[in-house]
């Protein structure tokens, strides 16, 4: 049950991968992983911490969401062949600047998701407290 | 519209295999360094480069298999995520050697998945 719900989500994070990839582009730079791997970063930490907090919602959808939608949306291997395509065009400075500026980034876009899923969680018990 | 499909279909098997595999690792998992997500970004830069050699990253192939199977089965969100719980949990060092590992371990995976794809 959990592999049929990850795989359904993981369809729509693919497919929105590609759509991604096919509308985002900046000349030969590999803006659009880029851009997928640091927005996934922050989705999958904002979205796995916000979700588990709210009363009865199915963990089963948390994981489908989270492992499927987001982790199918991001990828590592792209990124990896991405930076040896540009090695390859003698773009070192781009290839390094790429490689390393997507870590520090995914770090500090999950780090952002941790921090907005506090926030979210604090104006929601605001909101409960004050009914 | 079709390639859409390709990639997406390839992408529910290889978000599932990541799933199980993650699972089937962690069983024997005995440290906090995160092995499973490294050896199935590792595995995933491999076929990646063995697949865009093969065939070349415009081909229906590669759609199904490399832009939606490997692009499904790797991840870069879980990675930083991992990385930061180990930051949290005071393990700085060893986050830095994770996303290191991945890097470096990854150039080197996909450089011999780029050669291995032109002799087949």
């Amino acid at each position: 049950m959990d592999e049929l719900l990850i795989g359904l989500f993981a369809i729509f994070g693919g497919m929105a991968r590609y759509g991604v990839d096919q509308f985002v582009v900046f000349g030969h730079l590999p803006l659009a992983t880029f851009l997928i791997n640091l927005i996934g970063s922050f989705l999958l930490v904002f979205l796995t911490n916000t979700l588990a907090q709210i009363d009865g919602f199915p963990a089963q959808l948390t994981l489908g969401i989270g492992t499927g939608f987001v982790g199918a949306f991001t990828t590592f291997s792209s990124y990896i062949l991405e930076i040896m395509q540009l090695y390859q065009a003698h773009a070192y400075l781009l290839a390094t600047g790429y490689a390393l500026l997507s870590l520090i980034g995914g770090v500090i876009g999950a780090y952002l998701g941790l921090r907005a899923s506090r926030l979210d969680l604090i104006h929601l018990t605001k909101r409960e407290a004050s009914k | 519209m079709t390639t859409y499909f390709l990639v997406g279909g390839g992408a529910a098997v290889g978000a599932i295999l990541r799933y199980d595999v993650t699972k089937l690792i962690k069983r024997y998992a005995l440290s906090r360094f995160p092995f499973a997500t490294l050896v199935i970004n590792l595995l995933a830069a491999l076929i990646l480069g063995i697949l865009a050699s093969h065939f070349g990253t415009d081909a229906n192939a590669y759609l199904l298999l490399g832009t939606g199977a490997c692009g499904g089965f790797s991840t870069f969100s879980t990675m930083s995520y991992e990385a930061l719980l180990l930051q949290q949990e005071k393990y700085g060092r060893l986050a830095l050697l994770y996303l290191g590992c991945s890097l470096i371990g990854g150039i080197i995976c996909v450089v011999i998945g780029l050669t291995i794809g032109h002799l087949f």
